[in-house]
């Protein structure tokens, strides 16, 4: 996997928390400038060129879609593929171009043209596809059997046509004279040199070619093992007089073919700045192109920044209803109206906290990569930084290499977004923070957190957490996941023997994945408890853990209470 | 015939051998004469350098014609003088610059150099076929290349053996071991997305069963390592068995071995220095391998006479 833009606006840790490779991979540009973007994995913070992208996205698929324009855009896409880097990125680098060089200017030009007039006038203007580069184009386009191939033509030198019809007469005269000594070696000695540059023959057969030599034919004659020889063809005079002349007409030849390239390699020069300018206009149509056609492919929404609110309605995150799809699972869309800058999101076991925290990153860091988003609207607003804290695995067994806790680990890597937050704002989530310190702790901490978090001017943060003694604070909102219908779990416990995928498309059946607002009272009852039964924990456990919940008096201790708790509104998702 | 025009045409052949001078090269060189004499005009190539110190200096220089396609660098097409012309530009470089796929535009002498890397030398010759260049490919390069080459259709590899007293056991075994490992039955690219269904595709192969798939190389610690009630081990191809020829055959005198992608084989082309053909066969010791040999192909008969317009050997 490519490193991640220095650039980016998303952490590489939420990045992968959100999935997004998943989606990254299916964008498709064609050429080389194209594909180094892609690579980049670069989200934005900067609204207008996000928006930017969007329309361009957007004209390109008005018209891909317009009548007729199938051909137009087969044919466009058939001169994108084809179009080649340049053989330098900068002006200085221009100069001293080779044979190769000039082949790949060539093969750029005609593409970037042909594709140009591919446009019409309004998606020539917004890409900015000039083509005015007519000098440099017709000095290449002398030299090639069509379009795309390169060499150096007799038109580009005055003393190229006469040079080599020389070299043609004189290389014609050497083979004809070779080949007539080929024939004398088969007719007077027996040995056919065809298909070889040399051949081995017995040494009966070879002393006498040694002993008598031919008048005709010159052979040379080495031993090569202890009863054959390695009879060679020898050039006689005729051809070593052609051999030498021809030498050094390809010496002038290519005294000739270096002044061209030179030449050529200066109009190159000359023309660099635009036609590095090319390089950006194509690649702005390719990612255009590329972000349209991936928007049709899984009918994707332009977003709406700008919003003070957040708001998702049917938004699908693609990676986890393609793994529900191919595990037969159902997969429930995520409806959500966030105007607090922090909420706080409880949930069961397996309730679907972190695949919520995951799809609002995965909406978030789409959009601000310039990309169309799968819900029926999102809007949002752009923010500086995107990032997650949570434990990544990979980054988990990093930190403990370095000596880091479990505790640590999570302190340090919240610090890092937090400074973000703090510094200009950023899209937070935070996946069970301080799940590695006790209870108590943990929501002294969550809570202080969630406060700050609160505060932080141009941030939106979601905390998903197990611990529901979170203090209730003014400008957060409490959500919940709406978890286990209980009451059809009490009904299907499964077979003891039920294998796990039964076990898990059980529980997902009974999953109610829609986020509310926190109900004041808890209802009672354990989730976490009724899932470890599905799961196939031993009834006894399971009987033992519950009559324990029961004399605590419930799942949960009661939360305290902050300043505004329970004036907080009361949205249903 | 193992090397004749018919053999060799609209397809890819590769031609590599267990050494640095073990006549590729030469046998390259043969196989274009062959195919010239035929009317075809082939694209040839090559990969790899045998860890060449001076490859400007040692780089093959070999005959081109008009119409005829190969690959080289930048750097080596000015003296080629077979007025190039540049079709394509190769992604990464060789030791002598960046490549290019280059047809020549009349006689000259091709300096050919190969990418250091499979797949773009694979992206060379997909071109090459994709754009019509030329439907005969000729590949001269480095064992360890065959593999992700040889996943063209039609596709195969010819192998080149020079032999004196001094080498004769060893090259035998080579050639002994090879022979052994271009017959393992091939089980098919389904086996490789399939590897829970790995004893039925076994069985069905005639193989016995149960079977164990030994991922990467098959070396003598990886075959120590494999499950003793395996009666039949896979392996991804037969380059990555890395067993000598007494280890590999102990190995099949006690299972089966199979691999999923087969690779074709076109045979042995095989020089002979000091030795005669019923010493070398006797030493390989395998009598079904005389069939896959074609020996000295620049050997001209003894009894070739004057006005004889056949081929010799």
């Amino acid at each position: 996997m490519p490193a991640h833009s220095p650039q980016s606006a998303c952490s590489e840790q939420a990045w992968a928390f959100g999935r997004l490779d998943e989606l990254w991979e299916r964008l498709s540009p064609l050429t080389p400038y194209g594909k180094d973007r892609k690579a980049e994995r670069r989200v934005l913070s900067d609204r207008a060129r996000i928006e930017r992208a969007y329309d361009d996205a957007e004209a390109f698929a008005v018209f891909a879609a317009a009548g007729g324009a199938d051909a137009r855009a087969d044919r466009l896409t058939h001169h994108l593929r084809r179009l080649p880097r340049l053989p330098f990125g900068t002006e200085e680098g221009a100069g001293g171009l080779d044979l190769v060089g000039l082949f790949q200017v060539k093969k750029f030009l005609a593409n970037y043209r042909a594709a140009a007039n591919l446009l019409d006038d309004g998606l020539r203007q917004r890409f900015d596809l000039r083509f005015e580069a007519h000098a440099l184009a017709a000095a290449l386009d002398e030299g090639g059997s069509d379009p795309e191939t390169f060499y150096i033509a007799d038109a580009m030198h005055p003393d190229l046509p006469s040079l080599r019809a020389a070299v043609a007469e004189t290389a014609a005269a050497l083979s004809s004279t070779r080949e007539t000594d080929r024939q004398s070696a088969r007719l007077e000695l027996g040995l056919d040199f065809r298909a070889r540059e040399f051949l081995v023959v017995p040494a009966e057969r070879a002393r006498p070619l040694l002993a008598s030599p031919s008048p005709l034919v010159a052979v040379t004659v080495e031993p090569y093992d202890a009863s054959s020889c390695v009879v060679r063809l020898q050039d006689g005079s005729a051809a070593l007089e052609l051999a030498e002349r021809l030498d050094g007409l390809l010496a002038r030849e290519r005294e000739l073919e270096a002044q061209v390239v030179a030449r050529l390699a200066r109009l190159v020069r000359h023309d660099a700045a635009r036609l590095l300018r090319y390089t950006e206009a194509v690649c702005a149509l390719d990612l255009a192109r590329a972000r349209a056609a991936l928007a049709l492919e899984l009918q994707l929404t332009r977003p709406e920044l700008g919003s003070d609110r957040l708001v998702a309605r049917g938004a699908r995150f693609l990676p986890c209803e393609w793994d529900c799809r191919r595990l037969g699972l159902v997969y429930a869309p995520l409806d959500l109206t966030l105007d607090e800058g922090a909420a706080v999101l409880f949930g069961s076991n397996m309730g679907g906290k972190t695949v919520a925290l995951q799809s609002l990153v995965f909406l978030q860091a789409a959009a601000q990569a310039g990309l169309f988003v799968p819900a029926e609207s999102y809007a949002t607003s752009v923010y500086p930084w995107i990032g997650y804290v949570g434990e990544l695995a990979a980054d988990r067994a990093a930190a403990a290499r370095s000596g880091l806790s479990g505790f640590g680990f999570e302190i340090r890597s919240f610090l890092q977004s937090w400074r973000r937050a703090d510094a200009g704002g950023a899209f937070l989530v935070l996946d069970e923070f301080a799940r590695t310190t006790s209870s108590l702790e943990a929501e002294a901490m969550l809570s202080a957190v969630v406060e700050a978090l609160a505060g932080a001017p141009r941030s939106r943060s979601v905390l998903a957490t197990h611990f529901r003694g979170v203090a209730r604070l003014p400008g957060v909102r409490y959500l919940r996941l709406l978890g286990l219908d209980r009451e059809r779990a009490a009904r299907a416990m499964a077979a003891a023997d039920e294998p796990l995928p039964e076990r898990i498309r059980r529980i997902n059946g009974m999953m109610r994945y829609q986020i509310v607002d926190e109900p004041p009272e808890d209802d009672g009852g354990s989730d976490a408890v009724t899932i470890a039964r599905l799961l196939g924990l031993d009834a006894r456990i399971v009987d033992r853990a519950e009559e324990l919940l029961a004399r605590r008096g419930g799942p949960a201790r009661e939360p305290e209470r902050g300043p505004a708790a329970g004036r907080q509104p009361r949205r249903d998702g | 015939m193992i090397l004749a025009a018919e053999s060799l045409t609209r397809r890819v052949t590769f031609i590599t051998g267990p050494e640095k001078g073990s006549g590729k090269t030469t046998l390259l060189v043969h196989a274009l004469g062959l195919l010239r004499l035929a009317g075809e005009r082939p694209a040839f190539l090559g990969i790899g350098f045998d860890g060449e110190r001076d490859p400007a200096a040692r780089a093959p220089r070999i005959a081109c014609l008009p119409g005829e396609v190969f690959v080289t660098a930048a750097a080596c097409l000015a003296t080629s003088g077979c007025w190039p012309e540049v079709l394509a530009a190769l992604p990464g470089s060789s030791a002598l610059g960046r490549l290019a796929v280059v047809r020549a535009r009349r006689e000259g002498r091709a300096v050919l150099v190969g990418s250091e890397r499979n797949e773009y030398s694979a992206r060379a010759i997909e071109l090459i076929r994709a754009e019509d260049w030329a439907r005969t490919v000729l590949v001269d390069g480095a064992m360890n290349r065959i593999t992700q080459v040889a996943a063209f259709p039609g596709a195969r590899f010819l192998f080149a053996v020079r032999a004196s007293p001094a080498d004769l056991e060893r090259n035998a075994a080579a050639v002994r071991r090879l022979a052994l490992l271009v017959r393992l039955p091939a089980l098919g690219t389904a086996a490789e997305a399939d590897l829970d269904h790995l004893d039925d595709l076994v069985r069905a192969a005639g193989l016995p069963v149960p079977a164990s798939a030994v991922d990467g190389a098959l070396t003598a610690d990886a075959l120590a390592r494999a499950p003793r009630t395996a009666r039949t081990l896979v392996v991804h191809d037969f380059t990555r068995v890395f067993l000598d020829l007494p280890a590999l055959t102990a190995l099949l005198s006690e299972r089966a071995l199979a691999v999923r992608a087969g690779v074709a084989f076109g045979g042995f082309s095989v020089t002979l220095r000091d030795v005669s053909r019923a010493r070398f066969l006797q030493a390989v010791a395998d009598p079904a391998v005389a069939a896959m040999i074609a020996f000295n192909p620049l050997e001209t008969a003894a009894d070739a006479a004057p006005g004889d317009n056949g081929a010799g050997a």
